[in-house]
């Protein structure tokens, strides 16, 4: 199995466990645990567009996610708007973002982006936790709504988990046809070479401004979920932490691949919860569990799969030929 | 009729001066080539006339368009492509995958249009890959279509920037050093295919350093050292060329 068929598979065998991991879990705090995963799920594909298919090192995810859920959060509450209504604004308005960071940042290459992007995001969160009047400073903001089918309101936690995960299968569907497209040839183009991207006429500033947007759009929807699944915001969640935390699920899960993005956002938000019970070891715990993985096996999850495949399909052609033979 | 020409183009990196006040013309379908020492010039000339890098004064134009300063893949959409003299292959992309992004700048279709996947975009996407499997036939790479371009031996990845170059569909070709690091049958295959890249009516400008190649396929020379011309004519001309001779093997002891 080769490239796109390999995605496809992988990507139908992970949500059909995510679909069925609902009821196996017991309790409740694990159950809120998996409809994070979810919600990451959806932010890890913008980057993965980003990232993982474009090559530009984005370090703001947090900036992002930030933004997503306070436009979610005080478009239902201050605005009095329906969820519906919010969360288009919500994707929309991140979406906006990639644009508007878009242009001056992507002119920068490699580290010098990271950096930039690094200060996008902390500006964000100092500018949510001191406009008080708008964002409610520190205190955060409180009563969002869930999402509504007319009276029929998402309050109770599996429906909303079943709703966020057809949310994200949809979207997982429009990034594998972007992929596939010849949108995503360059995407890949401008990540492997964007000297030779230009020079055969692809505008990859362009091409990356538009992937930002692409990935603002994803990750404005990821967010608007999370308000809503919280029901209530403060501004210390964003932090750069979680913009290395959505690196490292695209990096864990292997780079450049959707399915991998999708299980090490999984992987992510369910490792630091089960090390809790290590108290203050967890952080060197996770540290070494991630940092093992990087060095083992630098190219992901994905990337050891594709790998077992290949080997297996070598071993099955050589059977064929001795068979042949006999 | 002057497609591209070169009038007074100047670089300078800080003190050095790369290219010298050059005047060049290429007329429209024929196979001209900028032959030099190392050094000389000619790959910088390749980038002021691709939009790489802006002249520190005059310019490069165009079809009467002065393209010198403009952004690379402006030029290349305007019908002047070229290729590297170091390879710069995507490196995750398959034979196909090239030559069908090469494409890119001449297709139509929007974002949404290619996600909600309409007519338009599978009839676009169909006629992108006749054309690309057309132009890869063209270079006889067609049976390694699905291989991953950086696992193709050197010369063939070589005639891969080309046909990715190609499918760009440009009135002017520069090719850098396409025989650098090719064995002597794949140059000498090399002859064959500029002369059929100008039959197609592709106007071919050729930067190398090999004189067999150089010598054999083009029909006009114009010859760069330490960024000044110092000679054009005919391969014959040029051959004859005092200069020239001083340039590539310096300058004979005066014997009594």
């Amino acid at each position: 199995m080769r490239g796109s068929k390999l995605r496809n598979v992988s990507l139908v065998v992970i949500f059909a466990l995510l679909a069925c991991a609902e009821p196996l879990i017991a309790s409740r705090f694990y159950k809120f645990v998996l409809a994070l995963a979810v919600i990451n799920v959806i932010m890890v594909m913008g980057l993965h567009i980003i990232f993982g298919l474009t090559g530009q090192i984005f370090m703001g995810m947090a900036g992002f996610w930030g933004i997503g859920s306070y436009i979610l959060a005080l478009i239902t509450t201050r605005l009095g708007l329906g969820f519906w209504p919010a969360l288009l604004l919500s994707s929309l308005g991140v979406g906006l973002m990639g644009l508007v960071l878009g242009i001056p940042t992507l002119r920068l290459k490699g580290y010098y982006l990271s950096i930039t992007t690094i200060g996008f995001g902390e500006i964000t969160r100092f500018i949510l936790m001191n406009w008080s009047p708008v964002t409610g400073g520190v205190f955060g903001v409180f009563n969002i709504p869930r999402p509504n089918f007319g009276s029929f309101v998402f309050t109770n936690d599996a429906h909303f988990y079943y709703f966020s995960l057809v949310l994200a299968a949809i979207l997982a569907v429009i990034a594998s046809i972007l992929e596939d497209s010849k949108y995503g040839t360059a995407f890949k183009g401008v990540r492997d070479d964007e000297l030779a991207a230009d020079a055969i006429g692809i505008d990859s500033t362009g091409i990356k401004v538009m992937a930002f947007i692409t990935c603002g759009l994803f990750v404005g929807i990821g967010a608007g979920l999370y308000s809503s699944l919280l029901t209530y915001i403060s501004p210390e969640v964003f932090t750069l932490e979680e913009s290395f935390r959505f690196v490292t699920m695209v990096l864990i899960g292997g780079i450049g691949s959707l399915p991998g993005a999708i299980v090490g956002a999984v992987l992510l938000t369910f490792l630091p919860e089960m090390l809790r019970f290590l108290q203050s070891w967890y952080l060197a715990i996770y540290g070494l569990i991630v940092l093992g993985i990087v060095i083992y096996q630098p190219a992901g999850i994905m990337g050891a799969l594709q790998g077992y495949l290949d080997r297996r399909m070598i071993a099955a052609r050589r059977e064929g030929k001795e068979y042949g033979a006999s | 009729m002057a497609l591209l020409s070169s009038r007074q183009a100047t670089k300078y990196f800080g003190g050095l001066c790369a290219v010298d006040n050059l005047d060049l013309t290429v007329n429209e379908g024929e196979i001209f080539a900028l032959i030099g020492p190392n050094g000389s010039g000619k790959t910088t000339f390749t980038n002021l006339a691709t939009g790489m890098m802006a002249p520190t004064s005059g310019h490069v134009e165009f079809q009467g368009t002065i393209v010198s300063g403009q952004r690379p893949h402006a030029i290349t959409q305007m019908g002047l492509v070229r290729t590297f003299q170091n390879l710069r292959i995507f490196s995750s992309l398959t034979v196909l995958e090239h030559v069908t992004l090469g494409h890119f700048c001449r297709t139509t279709t929007g974002v949404w249009s290619n996600i909600l996947r309409t007519k338009q975009v599978k009839e676009e996407e169909e006629e992108i890959r006749a054309r690309a499997e057309e132009v890869l036939d063209f270079l006889g790479l067609l049976d390694k279509k699905n291989w991953l371009a950086k696992n193709l031996p050197y010369g063939q990845q070589r005639l891969l920037e080309i046909a990715r170059a190609l499918a760009t569909e440009p009135k002017l070709i520069i090719l850098d050093e396409p025989a650098a690091g090719m064995t002597m049958q794949e140059s000498n295959d090399l002859i064959h295919l500029i002369r059929s890249i100008r039959d197609r009516g592709i106007t071919v400008f050729l930067i190398d350093h090999k004189m067999r190649l150089v010598m054999n396929v083009s029909e006009r020379i114009a010859v760069l050292n330490f960024g000044r011309k110092i000679a054009e004519g005919t391969p014959k001309e040029i051959q004859e060329n005092p200069d020239v001779i001083e340039a590539y093997l310096g300058k004979g002891r005066r014997t009594a």
